[in-house]
């Protein structure tokens, strides 16, 4: 955990890229997933992982005014956690997952609650234009931007710490029986994801039979 | 000039998204410095900024459109073609619904899922048939192949929509958006539908009677097929649920000894 700064760095950048800059989907879990592994020297369980979260997430996207739960987090924590306390063991990856999940939801309410602050600051931008103060335009652009980084590296950062503590502490104590659950958990979750994945496919229209129809 | 500087300022569109007006400083943000050049009157600037302050929502992918439309617009106003001021606010309501229902569909419901299929495949490929150094690949292959459309959607749609105004409504409905998404929706199918037949022909197969001990072992396939099959019956339940029992599956399976 010496990286722990950079790690909250970095994760804040890619958390960046859901909603506040670009959209380039350096934020999805097979990209951030393995980033964080090649950065740990384990790049499998970076990418198994952000595997199996891409796949169960798989409909998981802003739209409109949904705030969905933050899969960049949910992916780095575990895989940071994982890689740099247990590397190489499937079981421990797995429970790092699990114990990730939570910290992920926890997230998404800091997160609804900087976008209720967003407001705010939206409303001292209001009022600047209708006073001819134009600057506070960028001013509020460059000021949310600052806010989302500065509390989602907290964020990391806090939750990288204590939350790599508990996981270390925690699964120390896991009895074997869990331990071979986890294990066989690290080759079923994935066929799971497949599940997910295939049943957004159960309403498929094949294009040019439809178009003989019409 | 003018266009790349627009183009890169539609990456902020979000940056103050808001539960109220959504993105409504980010459209405000893109917008400044052409307006800045069409007003140089500060009380006319600030009318027209006034006009673009309300709420507004699409998808980021589709902003292009509407912003190229909507300077145009404010344009033709500063130069005294048009003589209704309400146009460009009218072009944003109407064209705000529409693009983002073709931007959600396409990239964010097709595009992105195909490529993360892709990628999820050359996973399994690299373990079941190439080497494991060549896992790299995978996420490259998503971020250049997912950037490459997106992005070039992006520039040419504000390029485009600058010269076409609103004939670009007409375009777009002529681009047949869905019957590109129903082929690579097919496209998808088939790519994960090989990416699951390589997953299980690498940890799936294991012998049905395992001779030592002279008894009948759970083939993995039966296990997986199980689970592949609860998964897709429980498709509809969240995310976050379907992990859950996948472990608590998981661990039954192990205190079975299956």
């Amino acid at each position: 955990m010496e990286h722990l700064v950079l790690f909250s760095i970095i994760g804040a950048v890619l958390s960046a890229d859901i909603t506040m800059f670009g959209q380039f989907m350096i934020s999805r879990p097979i990209f951030c997933g393995p980033l964080f592994g090649y950065f740990l020297g384990d790049i499998h369980t970076g990418l198994w992982l952000g595997m199996i979260v891409e796949m169960m997430w798989v409909n998981a996207i802003p739209m409109g005014v949904s705030v969905p739960v933050d899969l960049t987090m949910m992916t780095s924590l575990a895989v940071i956690w994982s890689c740099s306390l247990f590397q190489g063991s499937q079981e421990a990856a797995i429970f790092a997952l699990a114990l990730a999940v939570p910290f992920a939801y926890l997230y998404k309410e800091v997160d609804l609650a900087g976008r209720l602050f967003n407001t705010k600051i939206m409303h001292w931008v209001e009022k600047g234009v209708e006073q001819g103060k134009e600057k506070r335009i960028s001013q509020g652009i460059y000021l949310g931007l600052l806010f989302f980084f500065i509390r989602t590296s907290i964020m990391y950062g806090l939750l990288l710490f204590l939350g790599g503590l508990l996981y270390k502490e925690m699964y120390s104590y896991l009895p074997i029986q869990v331990i071979i659950a986890l294990k066989k958990s690290w080759y079923y979750l994935p066929v799971f994801g497949f599940g997910a994945v295939l049943y957004n496919f159960k309403n498929i229209k094949i294009p040019f039979i439809k178009k003989q129809n019409d | 000039m003018i266009k790349n500087f627009i183009f890169l300022r539609t990456f902020f569109l979000q940056a103050l998204w808001n539960f109220e007006r959504l993105q409504n400083i980010g459209f405000l943000y893109i917008l400044y410095p052409v307006f800045k050049s069409l007003y140089k009157d500060k009380e006319q600037r600030k009318q027209a900024l006034l006009r673009h302050i309300g709420f507004f929502n699409t998808n980021p992918y589709m902003i292009n459109i509407i912003v190229a439309m909507v300077i145009n617009s404010e344009n033709n106003i500063a130069c005294g073609k048009e003589q209704n001021i309400k146009k460009p606010e009218m072009i944003k309501s109407v064209m705000a619904g529409p693009v983002a229902a073709i931007g959600d569909s396409f990239f964010w419901g097709t595009w992105r899922p195909f490529v993360s299929f892709v990628s999820i495949l050359m996973i399994i490929l690299s373990m079941n048939m190439f080497s494991v150094s060549l896992f790299w690949i995978a996420p490259i292959i998503f971020i250049v192949l997912y950037n490459v459309v997106h992005l070039s959607f992006r520039y040419w749609s504000l390029v485009i929509s600058f010269r076409l105004n609103e004939k670009m409504i007409k375009l777009i409905s002529k681009l047949e958006i869905k019957f590109i998404g129903d082929i690579f929706r097919i496209i998808g199918l088939i790519i994960i539908t090989l990416a699951i037949f390589f997953y299980f022909k690498t940890f799936g197969l294991v012998p049905v009677i395992d001779m030592e001990l002279h008894k009948l072992v759970y083939p993995d396939i039966f296990i997986y097929g199980t689970i592949f099959l609860i998964s897709f019956l429980l498709g509809r339940i969240r995310p976050v649920i379907m992990f859950y029992f996948a472990l608590i599956f998981s661990f039954i399976l192990g205190y079975l000894g299956i």
